[in-house]
């Protein structure tokens, strides 16, 4: 089979290629708008393409660097359709990873392999015998918490004293500037543009969105998104509500709750109270007694595994 | 008040002082043996006491290197006792700080608040004053698992196939190379006779240490020890059954599992089915939610806070 060999530009709609292959091999969902940015960011040398002579997509693999610290960095499994070339898929695997390698200050270079792709066990078994071994493993703490109870709860202590009110298109500026102070939620997005995009486009379009007030200061906000479980964000076979975007002014940590409870509001009103809230946060683990304990938690789910490739 | 000022140094009893004013403080539990192992292994300028002139502890600080956090040197409270002068205190602490800043393997400075101790508050506000952020938190994921179900658990075939046994005297040698084997203990008694007379004195007289083996060697163990609660290892009002180390060989972290049900049968045994196991692990994780969560969910126990500083 004759097939096309192509770096990453932004001009060709390759993000459309790449997370219809992700998709379509992995059975996890992707978003080519955000997979545009993530390449813009990485350069063109980043990630390569195979594409048919006919232009159809076959398969692509992507690296990076971390910004802030040039000795680690990161490859990805070598995503095909079945009528790729087994060549091919090699071949761009390998030339990227030579590349890596041959960076001066890179140490580790690690990929992730999320746990509930389909073919997960394939790519750890890529990945070994490319010379990776396991590292640590990211788990999930979840729980469900009752539309009723929480939209009823009486808060006490300083969350008491905040003050919320609906989010609407008129505040999308207070959006960005209060997603923009969230040290953990200011990288989502490459740029302002990219989160006037998400808050105009997506959130404040599917509505049920809540701002949290410190006098006239806003210091946190959120929106519920009703979904369907999709293997990445939502496990299980039932649906769950999800605070879709969590920002939180530094400092203000404590309004987390005071926006639990003001979210279960809209989702009462909005008729989904049968539906729990699903709330949660990640962390990564290594070591047998984490992982062992870990195995009998019925809340935590265990969402990714990290390999690292030490360069000599 | 004339203050002698020191650094560490072994065979002067300053352990004894250090754990003296630790425990009055805090009102958190500490062990001199355990303060000794630890400071023979840092450079004597990663601990500095403030003494009165006959000799009577007054202050002291402490420093380490992070294990898993390259560049991070983590720096302790300068804890007193009453009648200690606020100059001396912020004396060793200013001159620690002074003493890492030069140092070129620190770039930057953390501390961990544990949440349980007396002065929690005032730790925060004295780093908060001194440039430190709050960062992450280290949770504690708490399990109290019925010695009787636990006893009868499966286990993958993997870890079936593993043989034990009940240590004693003649399996020293077996104990001192698994102890090595796990990094957590190695950091803190690293010397074989040091592990050798932790073992005879306190592990093997008490008795009930199980070992897994696979073939001839030595892949997990463990030891059962009934504890009452001192609101660290054990928190609120009922003793558990702590297993008092775990060590398991890497490579080998599906044997956990199995060493827990081993546990639970010798557990059986000795007939201490009246109080439930502890099992626990720890992991950081960051932002709003976590912390929310932690109050919400009694099992998830917010144990401390890390601040760090970063170096100029």
């Amino acid at each position: 089979m004759d097939v096309v060999y192509k770096k990453w530009n932004p001009d060709e709609g390759l993000e459309e290629v790449q997370a219809k292959i992700y998709t379509g091999v992995s059975g996890l969902p992707a978003r080519p708008e955000e997979i545009k940015p993530r390449n813009i960011r990485r350069g063109e040398d980043s990630t390569h393409y195979v594409l048919s002579k006919e232009g159809e997509p076959l398969a692509y693999v992507t690296s990076w660097i971390n910004d802030e610290n040039p000795t680690e960095g990161g490859i990805g499994y070598p995503w095909s359709f079945p009528e790729c070339p087994l060549e091919a898929k090699e071949k761009i695997f390998s030339e990227l990873f030579t590349h890596l390698k041959k960076e001066k200050k890179l140490k580790d270079i690690r990929t992730g392999i999320v746990l509930s792709s389909k073919i997960a066990k394939d790519q750890i078994k890529f990945f070994e015998e490319k010379g990776f071994k396991e590292h640590e493993r990211a788990y999930r703490f979840t729980k469900d918490l009752d539309v009723d109870k929480m939209a009823t709860k009486k808060l006490e202590g300083k969350a008491a004293e905040l003050k919320s009110r609906p989010a609407t298109n008129d505040d999308v500026d207070i959006l960005i500037e209060v997603a923009l102070s969230d040290p953990q939620l200011n990288r989502a997005f490459p740029d302002e543009d990219g989160f006037r995009n998400y808050f105009e486009n997506r959130v404040l379009k599917d509505g049920n969105a809540v701002l949290i007030l410190d006098g006239d200061k806003v210091v946190a906000a959120s929106a519920a998104l009703k979904l369907k479980p999709d293997g990445v964000f939502l496990f299980g076979d039932e649906e769950r509500v999800l605070m879709r975007f969590t920002a939180i002014r530094p400092g203000y940590d404590y309004a987390w709750k005071k926006l639990v409870v003001e979210i279960a509001k809209p989702v009462k009103n909005a008729g989904w109270k049968d539906i729990p809230i699903r709330v949660g946060f990640g962390f990564n683990v290594e070591g047998a007694v984490a992982r062992g304990v870990a195995g009998l938690i019925p809340d935590l789910e265990e969402y990714e595994l990290f390999m690292t490739y030490k360069v000599e | 008040m004339d203050v002698k000022y020191t650094i560490w140094a072994p065979d002067k009893g300053l352990e004894d002082i250090q754990a003296k004013i630790f425990s009055h403080a805090s009102g958190l539990p500490e062990r001199a043996e355990v303060i000794r192992e630890r400071n023979l292994q840092r450079v004597p300028e990663m601990t500095r006491y403030a003494l009165t002139s006959e000799g009577e502890p007054l202050a002291y600080i402490t420093a380490r290197d992070s294990s898993s956090e390259e560049g991070r040197t983590y720096v302790g409270y300068p804890w007193t006792m009453p009648g200690c002068p606020p100059e001396a205190q912020k004396k060793i602490f200013d001159e620690m700080m002074a003493y890492l800043d030069k140092r070129d393997e620190t770039k930057e400075i953390g501390t961990t608040v544990i949440q349980r101790s007396k002065l929690r508050n005032t730790q925060i506000e004295f780093f908060k004053k001194q440039g430190f952020v709050e960062e992450e938190h280290v949770f504690r994921y708490i399990l109290a698992l019925d010695v009787v179900e636990t006893s009868k658990m499966k286990v993958s075939e993997k870890a079936a196939a593993l043989t034990s046994k009940v240590a004693t005297e003649a399996d020293m040698d077996h104990l001192v190379e698994i102890f090595l084997a796990e990094e957590g203990l190695r950091n803190q008694i690293s010397d074989a006779d040091g592990i050798k007379s932790y073992f005879r004195d306190r592990v093997l007289a008490d008795g009930h240490a199980v070992m897994l083996f696979d073939g001839d060697t030595i892949v997990a163990a463990t030891a059962p020890l009934r504890f009452q609660p001192n609101q660290v290892r054990v928190i609120g009002d009922e003793e558990r059954i702590i297993m008092r180390f775990t060590a398991v060989k890497p490579g080998y972290n599906y044997a956990w599992l199995r060493l827990l049900v081993e546990l639970a049968k010798e557990c059986k045994k000795t007939k201490w089915t009246d109080i439930p196991i502890q099992a626990e692990t720890y992991f950081t994780g960051s932002g709003p939610a976590s912390v929310g969560l932690a109050e919400i969910c009694p099992e998830l126990d917010d144990f401390e806070t890390i601040m760090v500083k970063r170096k100029k």
